[in-house]
């Protein structure tokens, strides 16, 4: 190594080789002996780095690389170093093992899914569900089918909870707070430091539970710590009919509604169908009565101010102004009163009398003809009809107001304890939510007296902003936060402790006359524990979880335990109390006190907030699969923003995504307005759930918070009608809506209304604008076309959507996006038009007539119409033939298929299909882009599409097949009904009917020979495999 | 036509040998300052173009503004616009040359060259428009390994693809040919240079002997004339068809399809008319350029550029036409699909468009009635833009307006372009003008040999 250094000049290698030179007695040598001695290496190592030649770590080698005096030999220690590590990268990869189950579990066949049975809790409803799982994975939630009175039904939201699953921004783990940061821990570790904490005066902040088991933990935390527990419901839909029926009934029990029972539904300023209680449940008892062909066919009245999934599903909407749904609800009752049970009663009497139709129509803007006839109708239905009030968008200033209306209505009707029952209802309803308990704490938080503030899965500063939430909670010395996400409320506690998903971990619920049990599908992905577990341990008890639920259990199951238990745990339900009529609760008058019902026409601008279909309160807004499903009416996606009505838009020339200001006493927002039909003058509304701070990387500033605008009320929030000051800012945005237009549907027979009453006269009602495809040569055949027609030897798929049913609720598209590995792709990307949903509703506003549609040019009150979209798997399909590689084809099964290795992305396709259902990947949307543990939510049965290709709805061609292999190898023929596609399976309404129609006896060759059958642009003679039932209204006799 | 023919001497009236040089002047001499200026402008675009290109193969197509109804933009307009241009120099050098129209000879060669360039730009968008480009070569039907898969003969894009290289090949071959001659007499002058320096003389040596093989061993013999001759008639008339043939199949590709705007019988034609409007519009503009930089004035006379004047009139009334017609069309179809697309053309979000395409294509070639305006170099070149942009939005409308908003109005959306469609469609020029502006440094820009010929039967005439 010496042997190079001689030619150097200055360097401090030079000066050694001569001090070499000098030992030697040599000026030059002759051998590497002469000059290599041991000194002469300790002397150059020592001249180097201390007498270290080689660097310790990778980081000394850095810093000597960075700090060296770089001299020749440095630099050629370096130059070396580098190369041979450049020759590093030619290694082997990795290994990566793949490992096959040596001994396979018992009954597990690799490939083929297993289902459990399990529930999703909310603080609203319990739903029933199936989990899908692959190879120990959940992969798909699933209506539960066998379910008595869910029987499937399951909502977009719940589907979308096998995201939360995969949420790569939840709390894996637990943290302590240090200083203005956060610092992982082990979960274990810090229960048993923060169960030493809990000393002092201990307050428990909880949402409401329907779990018995959860119910008994917080109970024994509470014990332990001598903690007082509070219980809140910022939505509070439950907790409003417990006020409501509180005070009108003295009961609390959350009665049975049992819409199915019902001829006559009217619902005032409630969306039952889209986000009140359980959508789905609603949806299915709903929809089971809109047969128009059977002769059963209810009749849905729905009078609210904002424009709700409910209101669009209505045979008749009443528009109203914001705020005035109590004013009607009264004037109803004041015309039904007389001979009514309730006539006799005074108070009643003399609340009710001063509401004369004439003053509820200049309250609500309805005219009284409208109100006299809809009483009317409800007297016609009198014990067969249903009054619902109440949700989101009608919370009052005083608790329950809306709802003792209601009580009212139904008391009058006689529909109390028929279509309403407290027989298999929710009962225990004592911790819904607590306004006082909640002004109590606030006060003790304020005051500094609080200690420790445990708060269980509850988002208190984001949802109360009203309460100045934030200010207090940061009095407590002490806070515990317990939940799923790093959210608002979370980033001001100091210690987090990470609540599992329910597919992770155990529990039960009470429900509706059922007892569920929640069983884990997999074990916890992260190190997280079941809430009741982390509840169980800060109370100090040894007890498991799983334990307490079993326990809980023994109250509920009758027979041998362990039976009845595993016999539970596969059906995941235990029926408790069957459902039926139930004596009638007697209404107390002296509750009218409490319903707020202005006689006088409200001034000025009233926002109403609401919860979206897709978002709802904002707890799973960190799903970018919610925030990218298009809201069920305005289509809007990634965004919260005022819905105004046409009148005021025109009035102040207001256009779409200007932003307003809204000013309330206390707050201002910001947010761009959005067009909304079905509104009257001065209405607004906006969505809550939006505009969190901290929750995650999808959800995290994505619109605004409107919990702000709510006003408190000592300690009660209001929603409904909140009076603001509006002003145009110079700001626009852009609105990422996937549907801009909606003219033109009646004209071009997409969409097809008919009344009950036209349909029962000419059953080909609604068909007016059919056009035909051109005819043959003799004037009657089929155009021949210019290929051979497409043989069919077994099967041959066709799909029918019944648009009477279908109320556009969303669950198949989320289903959809779950079932096939539809990527999502982002605001930026739906501005542009490239949303990739196979499966779309398309929404339509419409009149019955052209003068109807001239007398109303604000669109108060248009028809709302939706129509579900997939691809139509056409016979002479106009995609098939355009492909210059033939990467799409017909199956003998008639599929339209498309090969996606085969797709070299020309989106010829695309473009020569009529009914803009194929769908490009312009990006790469998969690979690289999955957040880690994501990867795990897709369906391995279906291909992940690369960029550069085109895809679409295949009929759920993965489904077809399984059940296929699975006959084959039993030696049967499919039975039919037997496949069901993702959109099917999970439709709560029921809407969807799928199966072979070369069998005449199946489902689907009924439904496609009704007269009420269409298939959409049929004239382009491509004839489509998807055919639509026209939507039946029922106008009733008024 | 032909009255101009005996009215109008064509006759140059210059000795031969002066021909030569002038002709070949910009093949022998350095470039001048224009010339590297436009060169660099050219090349400069073209940069941009594999830039954008490169960029699009990382990314994927959705850096252009293509969305779901809108799935064909730019790319597919560029590519219509593009083979368009490329008609004009095949019909001036085929059918022109088989009705027997002296004053092509001075335009062929530079038409043709244009019809080359323009077809190669054009074809290019076709291949880099796709999805996954590095499987594009999975439309080309050669026997291979990928099991049964094989193109789909069904698809009007295969046919374009047929459609395209043959005329392409067609093109290429007339084009060479025609320049044999040529380089023959290129070949015989380089003789007299000689390079002082070493590598000049090698960089001749290099560029005569590619220039002996390239003209084949021409030593324009009575016998050699006499084949040339018949084989030009030859490829002339196998040329003529496919002059018809590539538009009317590109224009396959819409009038195929189901959607309103494009399902329509007229489109071959309408689109051959079209194609011929704009490539003459082209040649015209290149025309002007040329003699003026290469001040060419004395063989690319006014009478040259008058005929195409003609001819842009007679082609901007036949497209004039077609556009009424499909109007008439919607309006008497009863299809109410269809008549809302032609509405939609005239008073939609992208009715700017079509009134643009309007004023350039319908209005502006009837200036060319006037003999004043169609002799007037400036007016002729400013119609011979216009028309071509009239033209470019032609294919916008087409494209655009008939996706946007087809027939569910539910997925009815807007195409807004990015700067990267902008890119491309002036990186586009970039490869077209970059190719041109090397075609006229080293191929001749007029075809020597048959203005020579034509100037002695003139000659002839003349003495007779």
């Amino acid at each position: 190594m010496s042997a190079i250094i001689d030619k150097g000049k200055e360097s401090m290698a030079q000066k050694k080789s001569q001090r070499n030179h000098k030992k030697n007695s040599a000026s030059i040598w002759r051998s590497a002996e002469e000059i290599i001695s041991p000194e002469s290496i300790a002397a150059d190592t020592q001249l180097w780095n201390d007498g270290r030649e080689f660097p310790a770590s990778v980081q000394e080698l850095i810093d000597r690389a960075q700090n060296a005096n770089l001299n020749r030999k440095s630099f050629l220690t370096l130059m070396g170093a580098s190369l041979s590590l450049a020759g590093v990268s030619c290694m082997k990869a990795p290994v990566e093992k793949i490992v096959p189950y040596v001994e396979r579990p018992i009954g597990h066949i690799p490939g083929k899914p297993v289902y459990y049975a399990t529930a999703r809790v909310t603080a609203d409803a319990v739903t029933p569900v199936l989990v899908k799982t692959r190879e120990g994975k959940p992969i798909k939630i699933e209506g539960h089918e066998d379910h008595p009175l869910y029987r499937g039904a399951v909502s977009a939201d719940t589907l979308a909870t096998i995201w939360d699953l995969y949420d790569p921004d939840r709390l894996k783990t637990a943290f302590i707070k240090e200083g203005n940061t956060f610092k992982e821990a082990k979960t274990e570790e810090v229960l048993a430091a923060v169960a030493k904490k809990l000393t002092g005066t201990v307050r428990i902040l909880a949402k409401a539970s329907f779990s018995p088991s959860e119910r008994k933990a917080l109970a024994e935390l509470a014990k332990a710590t001598k903690a007082k527990v509070v219980t809140y419901d910022a939505i509070g839909a439950l907790a409003e009919i417990v006020a409501g029926d509180e005070a009108s009934y003295g009961s609390n029990v959350v009665p049975a509604y049992r819409i199915d029972k019902a001829d006559f539904i009217l619902a005032i300023e409630n969306d039952f169908l889209g986000t009140w209680l359980s959508p789905e449940l609603f949806t299915r008892q709903f929809a089971s009565r809109r047969n128009p062909d059977k002769g059963d066919m209810n009749r849905l009245v729905v009078v609210e101010s904002n424009m709700t999934l409910t209101g669009s599903n209505a045979d008749s909407r009443l528009t109203i102004h914001a705020g005035s749904h109590g004013t009607l609800a009264l004037a109803l009752a004041n015309l039904l009163l007389p001979g009514s049970p309730l006539a006799g009663d005074a108070a009643v009497r003399n609340t009710v009398s001063g509401y004369t139709p004439a003053v509820a129509a200049a309250v609500t803007g309805l005219t009284e003809e409208q109100i006299v006839a809809l009483a009317e109708e409800l007297k016609a239905n009198k014990g067969k009809s249903l009054v619902l009030g109440g949700g989101t968008s009608s919370k009052d200033a005083r608790p329950g107001s809306l709802q003792i209306a209601v009580n009212l209505l139904n008391s009058i009707l006689g529909n109390e304890g028929q279509t309403i029952s407290t027989k298999a209802a929710l009962k225990k309803t004592n911790d819904l939510s607590d306004a006082k308990a909640m002004g109590d704490l606030l006060e003790e938080l304020n005051s500094g007296k609080v200690d420790v503030l445990i708060i269980d899965r509850a988002n208190p500063v984001y949802e109360l902003p009203g309460l100045g939430m934030a200010d207090a909670i940061r009095k407590a010395k002490t806070i515990i936060y317990l939940g799923y996400h790093k959210n608002d409320t979370a980033v001001e506690a100091h210690y987090l402790l990470p609540v599992s998903h329910y597919l992770e971990s155990w529990g039960d619920a009470e429900s509706y006359g059922y007892y569920y049990v929640v069983q884990p599908a997999i074990r916890e992905l992260f190190d997280t524990r079941s809430a009741g577990d982390i509840l169980l341990a800060l109370a100090g008890s040894k007890q498991k979880f799983s334990d307490i639920v079993r326990q809980s259990a023994k109250s509920y199951i009758k027979g041998d335990f362990e039976t009845a238990f595993t016999r539970a745990l596969s059906m995941g339900y235990v029926v408790v109390e069957t459902e039926g009529s139930s004596p009638a609760r007697k209404f107390r008058s002296a509750a009218l006190a409490n319903v707020i019902a202005p006689k006088e026409a409200l001034s000025g601008y009233r926002v109403s907030l609401y919860r979206s279909v897709a978002i709802g309160d904002g707890s799973g807004a960190n799903i970018s699969f919610r925030q990218e499903l298009p809201d069920p009416i305005s289509k809007m996606t990634w965004d919260n923003y005022v819905a105004v009505s046409v009148a005021d838009a025109k009035a102040n020339t207001w256009k779409m995504g200007d932003v307003l200001r809204l000013k309330t006493a206390k707050a201002t927002l910001e947010l761009p307005l959005f067009i909304q039909p079905g509104l009257r003058k001065g209405s607004l509304a906006v969505a809550i759930g939006y505009g969190q701070t901290n929750i995650g990387q999808v959800a995290a500033g994505v619109g605004r918070n409107a919990y702000e605008l709510a006003i408190a009320h000592n300690g009660v929030l209001q929603y409904s009608a909140i009076p603001v000051t509006v002003e145009q800012t110079s700001n626009r945005e852009k609105l990422a809506t996937t549907q801009k237009h909606y003219e033109l549907g009646v004209k071009r027979g997409l969409v097809r209304i008919a009344t009950l009453e036209d349909y029962r006269k000419n059953p080909r009602a609604g068909h007016e604008h059919e056009e035909v495809p051109h005819p043959g040569p003799d004037g009657k055949s089929k155009a021949k076309g210019l290929y051979t027609p497409h043989k069919y030897t077994g099967n041959r798929w066709n799909l029918n959507v019944d648009l009477t049913k279908c109320t556009g609720c969303s669950a198949c598209v989320i289903s959809c996006y779950s079932e096939n590995n539809i990527p999502v792709v982002g605001k930026d990307d739906v501005l542009m038009g490239r949303e990739m949903s196979w499966l779309r509703i398309d929404r339509y506003y419409s009149y019955q007539t052209e003068e109807a549609e001239k007398a109303d040019p604000d669109m108060v009150s248009p028809d709302v119409f939706f129509q579900p979209v997939m691809c139509q798997h056409c016979e002479n399909a106009p995609c098939e033939n355009v492909c210059p590689v033939g990467a799409t084809g017909h199956s003998d099964d008639g599929l339209n298929y498309m090969s996606y290795n085969r797709c070299i992305g020309t989106r010829y396709c695309a473009n020569n299909c009529p009914y803009k259902v194929r769908r490009f990947n312009y990006f790469e949307y998969w690979d690289g882009k999955l957040r880690d543990p994501q990867q795990f939510s897709l369906n391995p049965d279906v291909t992940v599409r690369s960029r550069g290709v085109i895809e679409k709805c295949s009929f759920c061609q993965q489904r077809i097949s399984e059940k296929r292999q699975a006959a084959k190898v039993e030696g049967r023929e499919l039975k039919d009904g037997e496949i069901k596609t993702a959109c099917q399976q999970s439709c709560p309404a029921d809407a969807i009917t799928f199966g072979n129609i070369h069998d005449s006896g199946s489902q689907i060759s009924a439904k496609t020979q009704e007269p009420r059958t269409y298939k959409i642009l049929a004239q382009l003679n491509v004839e489509p495999a998807v055919s639509y039932q026209v939507r039946i209204k029922n106008q009733g006799k008024a | 036509m032909s009255a101009m023919e005996n009215t109008n001497s064509l006759r140059i009236g210059k000795p031969y040998a002066e021909i030569d040089n002038d002709i070949l002047k910009p093949l022998e001499t350095f470039p001048t300052k224009t010339w590297w200026i436009a060169f660099l402008v050219a090349a400069s675009a073209l940069g941009m173009f594999g830039i954008v290109l490169t960029y699009s193969f990382f990314k994927g197509l959705g850096i252009f503004g293509l969305n779901n109804p809108v799935s064909w933009g730019f790319y597919i307009i560029n590519f219509v616009f593009w083979v368009g241009i490329g008609h004009a120099g095949t019909l001036i050098s085929a059918i022109l040359y088989l009705f027997r129209q002296k004053w092509r000879t001075s335009i062929n060669r530079a038409a043709e060259a244009m019809t080359i360039f323009a077809v190669m730009t054009a074809a290019v968008f076709p291949l880099i428009h796709v999805g996954r480009p590095w499987f594009v070569y999975w439309i080309f039907p050669y026997p291979n390994e990928r099991g049964p898969l094989w193109v789909n003969f069904r698809s009007p894009l295969l046919w374009d693809l047929f459609a395209i290289s043959t005329y392409f090949i067609i093109s290429l071959v007339f084009w060479y040919m025609g320049l044999v001659p040529d380089f023959a007499n290129m070949r015989d002058r380089l003789e007299r240079f000689k390079s002082k320096t070493k590598i000049g003389q090698l960089l001749l040596d290099v560029k005569k002997i590619t220039l002996r093989v390239i003209s084949l061993g021409w030593v324009g013999s009575a016998k050699t004339w006499h084949h040339y001759e018949k084989m030009v008639l030859i490829l002339s008339a196998l040329a003529t068809p496919l002059v018809l043939s590539v538009h009317t199949i590109v224009s396959f590709d819409f009038a195929t399809s189901v959607i309103p705007g494009w399902h329509a019988t007229i489109f071959p034609p309408y689109f051959v008319a079209g194609a011929i409007y704009s490539g003459f519009a082209m040649v015209l503009t290149l025309m002007i350029i040329m003699r003026n930089v290469f001040k060419m004035e004395a063989y690319i006379t006014m009478k040259h550029l008058e005929n195409m004047g003609l001819v842009i009139l007679v082609t901007g009334m036949m497209v004039s036409f077609a556009y009424t017609m499909e109007f008439v069309m919607a309006a008497y179809s009863a299809s109410h699909n269809e008549q809302y697309v032609f509405l939609n053309r005239l008073t939609g979000p992208y009715a700017w468009a079509f009134w643009v395409m309007f004023t350039c294509n319908v209005v502006s070639p009837h200036f060319m009635w006037f003999k004043k305006l169609r002799t007037n170099i400036t007016v002729l070149f400013i119609i011979s833009i216009v028309v071509n942009i009239g033209m470019w939005f032609e294919r916008f409308v087409i494209v655009v307006t008939s996706l946007h908003r087809d027939y569910l109005p539910s997925s009815w959306d807007m195409y807004i372009p990015t700067f990267y469609d902008y890119a491309m469609l002036i990186g586009s020029f970039g490869l077209f003008f970059t190719m041109f502006l090397l075609f006229v440094r080293s191929f001749p820009a007029i075809a020597v040999a048959e203005v020579k010929a034509d100037e002695a039967n003139e000659e002839l005439a003349q003495h007779h």
